[in-house]
Parts: structure tokens; sequence; C-alpha cells
């Protein structure tokens, strides 16, 4: 999959009048990023909470409106026979043979695509409808795009859930989500996922809103989808030391923009941004008597709002390296940075590695 | 693996049956849902004795106050009840088919026989009445008789004899008729010439309805008497000197004689030879029906009203009707609240704009007066019973919705931001499958309750409107209540008139209220205690 | 106190709301009237009545036409009022014409009897009835309001301190028996006990009519004992009705006293206030009273603009003269020009009695949107 330059602007609801002006502002959600994600890869994208990850995962889902998407395109590369199926049915939607363009994709071409990529939400307890039984909810995917028989949907249904290890699966399927702990329905939310087989799985904080005890059960269950089912994941955290035990690739979020990207080691152990620094050093030490230590997180202030983003280096106003490299404020204050590859493979936006070169900054 | 799947997957009566049965159980493991279930089961029995009993133009006779039944029933009677708390009234009995006691050809047997003996044996009544007899009976006559006892110093209102004649086929009436002559034997022995009459037999087919008269006794009442009193005065009060005896020789008043009465009615066949007579009637080609009803001042379970209609009927008749009303009102402001709140909370944008502004302008427009006008409008346009009714209710209807709307739009907007909606959208299910599938089940709980809540509303507002005088002509309850207000001065002394509808509508608001209030504890489960 | 530009948008918002409201009860009240064919009737009434007055200023004495000819001219101008009114015309194009007469209330009483409700007698405009029957209504309903807030406000928080108590549930119960029974059938009730049966209130309530001018006369003579004789009927009129409506009223106003006396006294602050040492009722007082007023304050409001159109049908019970009986009479004598103007009225009243709380609301509630 490949996202190209994405920009998603919510207008800011003002009353009647300044709306007739024409005054409209917008919350820059997802404000021009590009990453793209290769087969059976694991790809994260961490940040702190309101920095546009959420958006950017409801974005690749159609989940915006699309009214809202400014700019950029998502492609896709779904399993070949779909690829057929819409270069058949819009061919206006296929883009080098193999892409999917998914936001000019409409009606049956919309369904099939939806057919491909699944996501998993936060929040175990509110994305399963309280009134629909284990069974229905993993059914229902199967039912919206008219595959199988009844025979055959159980069957599917049956092993999905087993795949998610709720075993035996008669067990849990006449049950109501509020039989079921939090680990059980993230899992059945995981099962809803799967039964489609798609290729591709969007997983938005899948495991932050549950106990740190079962976490692990759930993070088992997406090691085992990778390694056994070779989909692509798009795994979306805020916790990097998480993203670092699932992902292949890391990119890092900051205020509706990525800032870096690394495979997972490299940006954990040679982090070049100053915001991933200071993600990294956020971390919590394994060790138990260094928790209490006072330590430095090399951040300052606050996130300033999405709608009036600042000028220049985006982060600039939090930045401790601006601070400390006189040299670099200038092009800060003029310039945004764009992703530049550094190293190989390490992309980054920060004009203190552009401008120096990686070792220079990593010493600083 | 076929098995298990079925015990997942369950017939939809099935579990429509079943979800219904649990809510039953959850509602009756409350007090007040018990009552509330108790009472509106009490109501559906009601409306369905009265289906079963009540004739299907049963609303055209309740209006047609100047015939049978009603004119044979007492006007303002008290429930028959009322004895056993010590209120002394008077019975009514009808004494249907009564059975013929003698029947025998009457002829003077000899010269000198006239008035003929044998019209002595067979009616003693006739020459010992006090009375004007202007025929003698020489014929075919048939005699009928019925006692009655007068219990409580209470005068019965009237006593009517009721003649139907049934002819086989074929055979020729004409000529033949019938003069009935009732008399009245009363407990202290004296008897009274009470009617006589001609009819045809043709006539006699379609029924007749025979009062008793006054002025045939009444000269030789007032001499029996030594009265010193008209006839004018005597008979002011037809069942008074019937039923009682003057209390002083002005007849200022009556006070009435106690014990057992007799009614005698002689049928005497003319026209015809009575061998011939005779003859059709022992082969069955003629048969006269006769029921006698002495009319007490007591009259059914709930007692009657001015014009003698039976308010236990008029009571049982508003039953269904209530419930028909309040269901179909409650029904149609629930549906079209659901229906434009869900567009309007799940589509948003201009059409949610439009319904809103229409919602706000609703809520603000006093409903009682638009009522009152539309009620005028097609009482003036002629427009009665049911069709008259169904428009009222259509009004109701058309301004009621407001509420309902507002409250399903929000909470449409606050479903369609339950992550699940959103996990439906993701996977690609279309609009009608998210609404009717992910957001109607969870609005239809609410949607219940609101709507057993608006069952009472309709058909207090037919009660309100019916007092206000505009007349849909169905028996409702408020129809009674109508009435009674039409004729305070008398019908505010009736409590059997004025207090069982009004306790029946209070009862009907109560019992959905609770129900309601009993649905909306079970469906949020934060009101819920422990 | 000020109001800023964002309230002031609220409060026009809602005006230009309900104008449009009153605009379109208007327009569909047009529509009723047409296409039912009523408006038929109630403009015949009006002719005739516009036909009688011409007649009578033809033949008044000095005026020395002969018969024949003020039958002529009479002819001609009735003619021409159906032509005017458009008698001759499809409905839609006559009923609309009727709305500027009624907003104006340029419209006759057509029956005595509808006159003869407020002590008046035809010729007479429907404005002048209302005028009189209007204020003895609002009366009736405000001294009933007054004394059920009166009550309520207080007893509030005392029941909500005693919740579970055999007194919160025989409050419960009461509301919800006031709550079910509709109230002229209590009225019913009160009239058929005290009136009939116990002989100790007016079984009609005709007279207070009369009472009540001659009370003002007595009052603008300063005849202080025909005030006190007239006082006295008038209380003695006047006493079942406010009986029976505080007693309808009360039920439901306690119960929702005593539902916010509840939310109040849990809050932290009242309770921070009862730690403080504070007496229960100093604490009720300074507290929890000022809340439950405000609720009651719109129950009084609202119920008052509902009074016009809620009470009516009780007024009619009692034999009140006020909107109810007249509301009654007209429908009954067939006074079509009065039911018109009666809706108009009424619709009026409670839009207008809308609109002041909705300016009330924004005033003591600065949260309130759009």
């Amino acid at each position: 999959m490949r996202v190209e330059d994405l920009r998603v602007w919510f207008p800011v609801r003002k009353g009647i009048i300044e709306t007739l002006l024409g005054r409209v502002e917008y919350v820059r959600a997802v404000d021009g990023i590009s990453f793209n994600v290769e087969k059976a890869e694991t790809f994260c994208l961490v940040g702190e909470s309101g920095c546009g990850k959420t958006t950017t995962a409801r974005a690749i889902m159609m989940l915006v409106d699309r009214s809202d998407v400014k700019s950029g395109r998502v492609l896709f590369r779904p399993h070949d026979e779909v690829l057929e199926e819409i270069a058949r049915i819009q061919p206006n939607a296929i883009v080098d043979g193999e892409y999917v363009d998914i936001y000019k994709t409409r009606g049956r071409a919309e369904k099939l695509i939806r057919r491909e990529v699944q996501i998993i939400f936060q929040d175990p307890f509110g994305s399963i409808n309280p009134r629909m039984k284990v069974y229905d909810v993993v059914e229902e995917p199967l039912v919206v795009h008219g595959i199988g028989t009844r025979e055959e949907r159980f069957e599917a249904v049956a092993r999905a859930l087993e795949a998610v290890k709720l075993t035996p699966p008669e067990d849990f399927m006449a049950r109501y989500p509020h039989q079921l702990s939090g680990g059980q329905r993230q899992r059945v939310a995981i099962a809803r996922a799967l039964v489609l087989n798609p290729s591709m799985l969007l997983a938005d904080e899948p495991v932050s809103m549950l106990d740190v005890s079962i976490r692990a059960e759930v993070l088992e269950v997406f090691n085992e989808l990778k390694t056994k089912r070779g989909l692509s994941l798009v795994f979306i955290t805020h916790d990097i030391a998480l993203a670092r035990y699932i992902c292949d690739r890391i990119a890092v979020m900051y205020l509706g923009k990525i800032v870096e990207v690394a495979r997972a080691d490299e940006i954990i152990e040679k982090p070049l941004h100053p915001y991933t620094r200071a993600l990294i050093s956020a971390v919590p030490d394994v060790v138990p008597e260094n928790r209490l230590k006072l330590r430095y997180v090399p951040i300052k202030g606050e996130v300033p709002s999405a709608i009036r983003i600042p000028a220049g280096c985006r982060f600039r106003p939090r930045c401790v390296a601006y601070d400390e490299n006189e040299w670099v404020r200038g092009f800060c204050e003029r310039e945004e940075p764009g992703l530049v590859e550094v190293e190989r493979d390490h992309y980054v936006a920060c004009w203190i590695p552009i401008k120096r070169g990686p070792e220079g900054s990593s010493v600083s | 693996m076929l098995e298990r799947r079925r015990e997942v997957r369950e017939s939809l009566i099935r579990y429509l049956a079943r979800s219904l049965w649990s809510n039953f159980k959850e509602v009756w493991a409350y007090n007040l849902g018990k009552v509330s279930v108790l009472i509106i089961g009490f109501m559906v029995l009601a409306s369905i004795y009265s289906l079963v009993t009540l004739p299907p133009d049963f609303p055209q006779m309740w209006r047609a106050t100047d015939r049978p039944p009603w004119t044979l029933n007492p006007k303002q009677g008290y429930p028959v009840w009322v004895k056993y708390l010590g209120i002394p009234v008077s019975e009514t009995v009808s004494y249907d088919n009564v059975r013929l006691q003698e029947a025998r050809i009457v002829v003077p047997r000899g010269p000198g026989d006239f008035p003929p003996r044998d019209l002595d044996r067979i009616l003693p009544e006739y020459n010992r009445s006090l009375g004007i007899k202007s025929l003698v009976p020489i014929g075919y006559i048939e005699v009928y008789r019925v006692s009655y006892t007068l219990t409580s110093n209470v005068f019965p209102q009237d006593v009517v004899v009721i003649l139907r004649a049934k002819a086989g086929e074929g055979v020729n009436l004409t000529g033949i008729s019938v003069i009935p002559m009732v008399f009245v034997t009363r407990p202290d022995g004296l008897v009274l010439y009470t009617f006589e009459g001609k009819y045809t037999l043709e006539r006699l087919v379609a029924g007749v309805e025979v009062k008793m008269r006054c002025e045939l006794f009444a000269t030789s009442y007032i001499r029996h008497y030594g009265l010193n009193a008209t006839v004018d005065r005597v008979c002011t009060l037809l069942n008074r000197p019937i039923f009682g005896e003057p209390v002083d020789a002005r007849a200022s008043d009556f006070k009435p004689v106690t014990g057992e009465y007799q009614i005698t009615l002689a049928l005497w066949y003319t026209g015809a030879d009575p061998r011939v007579v005779e003859r059709l009637i022992s082969k069955g080609d003629i048969s006269v029906s006769t029921s006698i009803r002495v009319i007490g001042n007591s009259y059914g379970l709930l007692g009657t009203d001015t014009k003698g209609r039976d308010l236990f009927q008029g009571l049982v008749y508003g039953f269904p009707v209530a419930l028909i009303i309040g269901f179909s009102v409650a029904f149609a402001i629930v549906a079209i609240g659901l229906v434009l709140g869900v567009i309007s909370g799940y589509f948003g944008g201009r059409v949610d704009e439009v319904i809103q502004r229409l919602v706000d302008v609703i809520v603000n427009i006093p409903l009682l007066p638009l009522l009152i006008l539309v009620g005028v409008a097609i009482q003036t346009g002629g427009w009665t019973g049911w069709p008259a009714l169904t428009i009222i209710m259509a009004v109701l209807v058309a301004f009621s919705w407001g509420g309902t709307t507002i409250i399903v739009r929000s909470m449409t907007l606050s479903i369609k931001a339950e992550p699940y909606v959103e996990a439906a959208k993701a996977l690609g299910a279309s609009t009608w499958r998210i609404v009717f599938r992910h957001i109607i089940p969870q609005i239809v709980p609410y949607a219940t309750a609101v709507l057993v809540f608006s069952v009472p509303g309709a058909i207090i507002a037919e009660a309100g409107l019916s007092v206000l005088g505009i007349d849909h002509g169905l028996p409702t309850w408020g129809r009674i209540l109508a009435d009674a207000q039409a004729e305070r001065g008398v019908a505010y002394k009736m409590w059997w008139w004025v207090l069982p509808p009004g306790l029946m509508l209070g009862l009907f608001g109560f019992a959905f209220v609770a129900l309601g209030f009993t649905l909306e504890t079970i469906v949020e489960p934060r009101l819920r205690r422990r | 106190m000020p109001l800023d530009r964002r309230s002031l948008r609220v409060i026009g918002f809602r005006a230009i709301t309900l104008s449009i409201t009153l605009i379109l009860v208007l327009v569909m009240t047009a529509i009723i009237v047409g296409a039912t064919g009523y408006d038929r009737v109630i403009l015949s009434a009006i002719i005739r009545e516009e036909v009688r007055q011409y007649r009578e200023q033809l033949t008044r004495p000095g005026s020395e036409l002969p018969r024949e000819e003020v039958e002529r001219l009479v002819a001609e101008y009735r003619e021409y009022l159906i032509r005017t009114y458009g008698l001759d015309k499809p409905w839609y194009q006559r009923s609309l014409s009727l709305i500027p007469k009624v907003i104006v209330l340029d419209l006759h009483v057509s029956q005595p009897e509808v006159a003869g409700v407020v002590g008046l007698s035809p010729p007479v405009k429907v404005g002048d009835v209302i005028a009189v029957a209007l204020p003895r209504t609002i009366v009736m309903i405000t001294v009933a309001y007054i004394i059920s807030a009166l009550i309520a406000i207080p007893l509030g928080p005392f029941i909500a301190y005693r919740r579970g108590s055999t007194l919160d549930k025989g409050v419960i119960t009461y509301a919800a028996i006031t709550n079910a029974f509709p109230t002229w059938w209590i009225a019913m009730l009160a009239v058929a006990l005290a009136g009939f049966y116990l002989g100790i209130a007016p079984t009609s309530y005709r007279p207070i009519a009369k009472l009540i001018s001659d009370f003002t006369s007595n009052l603008l003579s300063l005849d202080v004992i025909g005030l006190t004789v007239t006082f006295k009927d008038i209380l003695y009129y006047s006493y079942l009705p406010i009986l029976v409506v505080t007693f309808a009223t009360l039920g439901g106003w306690l119960y929702s006293a005593r539902a916010v006396a509840i939310r109040v006294v849990s809050e932290d602050y009242v309770i921070a206030a009862r730690a403080r040492g504070l007496s229960e009722g100093r604490v009720v007082r300074r507290y929890v009273m000022r809340v439950i007023a405000g609720p009651i304050l719109t129950f009084v409001i609202l119920g008052l603009a509902g009074s016009i159109g809620g009470y009516i049908i009780t007024e009619t019970v009692f034999d009140w003269p006020g909107m109810g009986l007249l509301y009654y009479t007209s429908i009954a004598t067939g006074d079509s020009p009065m039911v018109l103007a009666l809706v108009y009225v009424t619709t009026l009243v409670y839009i207008a009695a809308r609109f002041i709380l909705e300016v009330l609301y924004v005033i003591l509630d600065p949260r309130v949107k759009l």
C-alpha cells in the first residue's frame, strides 16, 4: 500500500454567519503524509494522542468524509482477482496497473476494497454491538459481502474464532459481548476482521485499553497472524516500546506529519528526530529501581492546536534541539523540513540531520 | 457441526417470542410493572368481552335513544347492586316469551250468557277490574300472567308489553286482528284495567310495544278511593296510581304498595272464525310471542342514563375504542418520530436542518385549539363515527411527533458515534444495514417506552374534546362524560354515570404510565437500583 | 441584565421561529376551515350580521324609504358581500381572505348565547367578548398556581430530605393519581360532591360574571359594605374551582420540586454547607429553594400559557364564564366566527408565553444554545 501526500482537514463548525462569509477554519488532523507498506510487512505509526494517527487509519479505511480529504491518495494493491474485478467495473481507479486508488472507487468497487482492508479499533467495548451475539458479529462481514452459504459462513466463523484462540468456537458463538472479557472481545474484533481474509489489517491501538495482564494474549495473536498469514499490518500505537516489539518499520508522527521513518531497531537505537528521542526517553525503564529516578525527557511545552500550526518546523516551539543548536534556527523558522533519506531506509524531517548529516545529529 | 449451527442461530419467531417473554418477566419483577400488566390485561379482556357481546352496530344503537332497548330501560336507573348497600330500589324484570297460561274460545252459551261465564273462568280480572271496558271479548282468547314482587317503597317506572307475531309461510293473515288487554292485580286486591288496543296481525309481525294507559281506569280509581281530584291530577305520573295509593283525598302524592303484583295479558283474536284461529294457532301457522317488562328504577351493573341507555354497555364499549385509538396514535407518533429522528440524526445536513426547523414549529403549536377547530369543522361537515374520530386522531398525530423526533435524533447521533457503527462501515456495511441492524435495534427499547407512555394521550384528548361538545358519535368514555356534562343538573347526582368512565380513563392512563416507567427503568440500566 | 449579542441572536431566532409557527397555524386554520366547507358557515354568519346592520340603518326612524326599496337595497348589498367574501368562489381563493380579519379580530359574534357568557348582547365584536373572558380565566388559574407554588417550593426540599419515607411515597402516589386523571374529571367529581351531594358549593358558576362586575363598580364607588358582600360571594363562587386546579397541579409540582431538590441536596456545595454546621432549614432556604424556584417558575409560565388551552375543559365543567365556557358555547351554538377567533387568540397567547419563557431562559441561563 502506498499513501501519498495525504491531507485530512476537518472544518471547524462555526455560526451560520461565518459559514456564509466563507471564513472557515480547519483542524489539520493529517497534514501531508506519505508512506508505503510492503506485503507481509508490519508497519507502525507512533505518536502521542492527537497527532493524527487515528485519522490516518480512518482515512485509509475511507471512514472520513471524502470532502475532508484535501489532497493525496491512497493506493492499495489487493488480491489479483479483486484487482481484475475492479479493473473491469471501474478502470479509472486503477493506477500503474497494480494499484487501486481507493478514493476513486465507488459502489461495488468500494465494497470490494473494503473486503481487502480491515480495521481493529482501540475500544473493544464499543466496537462490538452489545446487542449482537459473537456469532452474528463475526458473521456480519460475510453477510455484508454476500459470501458463502449459511453453512460455509458457519465454518468460516468457526475458523476465524479458532485463529484468534477463542476455542472451542462453539462455546463463544452464542455469547453476548458483555459475557466476555476485554481481551476476548478484542479477539472477537480481530476474528471479525480476519473472517474476510483481507490482504491488509489496520490495528488502531488494539491493546491500549486492555489491562496489561491480558495485552500479551492479544499481541500473541497479532504475532501469529504476521508469521502465518503473511498479511500486511498497519499497527498504530502511542507506545514506542510496543511498536519495537511488534513492528518491522516504525513511522513517528507529530501534529499531522510523519517526522521519522526507519526500521524498528534502527529508530530505537539511533533516533534522529528530537521528537523521536523524546518519545523513547519517555518509555519507563524495565529496571524497577530506575523508575523512581527523575529522568530527563528532552521536550518542552504542550502540543499546539491542530488549527493553528506553527510556521516553519511545526515541532520548533517544543524542540530542545532548536534551543541548543543556534546555527539551525534560521532553517527551522523559515521552512518546514521534508522527509529526507539521511541514511539507507532512514528518513527524517529535521533540519539538523538534514543539514549536518546523521552522525552530527545523534551526537548532540 | 450443522446441529450446533442451528443452536446458535434460532428462528426469528422464536427469538421474538423469547425476548418478549424475557421482557415480560423483567416487567413482572417490578411491583409497578405487575400492577400495570394486570390492569392492561384486564382491559384487553374487557375489550374482547365487549367485541363478543355487543352488536357490531352498537354505536348506531347507542345514538338511537328513542328506540329499544333503551326505551325499555329505566331512566336514571340505579345499578342493581346498590340494594346491597341498603338503597331501596325497584327491580327491572323482563319476562321474555311468557308461557301461555290458558286459551279457549269464549262464546255465549245461551241468550242470557252475556258477558259469557267462560270469560269469567279464564279471565276473572275482566269483571273485577276498575276501568272502562268498551269491548266484551268474544272469540279465541289467550291469557298470560306474570307476577312481580315490589319489595321496597320505590315506584317501578313503567310496565311494557311487547308483542311479536310470527306467521307460517303462505298463511293468509288478512282480516285477523289481535286485541291485547292488560290488567294489573295489586297486592291489596285492586285490579286495574290498564290497556286495550287493536292490531292487525301484519302489524304485529313487525313487533308492537304497548304502554299502560291511565285514562282507562282513572275515573273508577277516583271513585274507588273517593278522591277529590281530576283525572289529570291522578294521571300526571302513570306509574304512581298503578303501583301506589293516594296519600290523601286530593291525590297530592302516592305511596307505593309493596307485595306481589300480577300482570295479566289477554290476547283476543278477532276478525275470523275463532275455530279457524284456533286451528291456525295449534298448527303453529300463527304464533304471537309476548314479553312483559316491569321497568323498575334499577338496571344493569352500572345503571342507566337519563335516556335509559345501559351505562355498563357504554363503558365496556369504551375499552376496545380506547385501546385501538391509544395504540394506533401512539404507534403512528413513535413511527414518525423514529423514522424522522433517525434520518435527521444519521444523515444530517440539509435534511436534518429541515426536520429540525419543522420540529421547532410543531412543538410550539398548542394542540387543543387546533383539535377543537378540526373537530368543529368535521362536525359541520357532517362527519361522524370512526371517520370523524380518525381525522381527529390524524391531526393529533400530525402535531405530536416532535418530541419523539428530538429524542430519537439525539440517540441516533450518539449511537452513530459508537465505534461499532464505524466498524460496520469499515467492513462495507450499507447504510440500510447500519440503520436497521445497528442503530434502530438500540433505539427500539426506548421507542417502546415512549410508545407506551403516549398510549393514554389520545384517549384523554378525545375525552376532553367530547366534553367540550365535539360529538363524533361513538360511545367512548369521554362521550359518556360529555353526555353527563350536557345534563349536569341531573347527571351530577348520578354517581354511577360520572364516576366509572373517569375512573377508567384514569386507570388507563395510570397503567400505561406505570408500564412506561417500568420499561424505562429496564432499558436504562443507569436508572436501575442496586 | 445586559444582553450580549449572542443572546440577542438566540432570542431573535426564537422570535422568528415562533412567528413562523403563528403564521403556519393561521394558514393551517384557513385550510382546515376552507377544505371542510366550514368557512362557508363562518362567512355566511358574517354576511348575515352585516346585512342585519345595513337593514337597521336603512329602516332607522327618519329615513323614509319604501319597503320595496329597502328590500332591493338589502338584496343588492347581500350580493355585493357574497362577491366580496368570495362565497361564489372555490374555497382556496376565499378562505385566505379570512386570515386578515382574524388577525385583527374584526369579526362579530353571531349567537346571542355566546355574548351572554360574558354578560353582553349582540351586536358585539369577538375581541370585546374575549377581552372580558380571558382575564377571568387567567385570574382563576393564577391564584391556583400561586397557592400551588407557595406549597410546592418549601415542601419540595422537606420531602427530598425524607426520601423513601411514607410522606415521600404518599407524594409520589398523589402525583401519579393527579397525573392519570384528567383535571376536568376531578372537577366533575368536585362539583358533584360539593355542589350536588353536599350542597356546600354552587352547582353553576355563571353568577360570578355579575359578581365580578359588581365588585369592580363597588370598588370604584368605594362602597365598603357592598365590597365585603361581593367579595364573600366571589369567594363562595371561586373556592371550588381554585381548590380543584390547585389539587390537580400540586401533585406534579411537588414531584418535580422533590426531584430537583434531591439533585440539589446531593450536590457537593449543599453537603458542604450542612457539614459546616448550617441547619437544615437554613440550607434549604439559602441553597435549595432558589434552585427549585426556577423550574417552578417555568411551570407557572408554561402552565399559564397552556392554561388558556389546558383548562378550558375544566372551566366548562364548572360553567365558569371564562375562555372555556366561551369555547363550549360557541361550539354548541355554532358561532363559527367566535370559534375561529378563540383558536387564534389561544394560539397567540400560548406562543407569546413560549417566547417570554425563551427570553427568560436566555437571561437566566447563559448556556442556552441555538
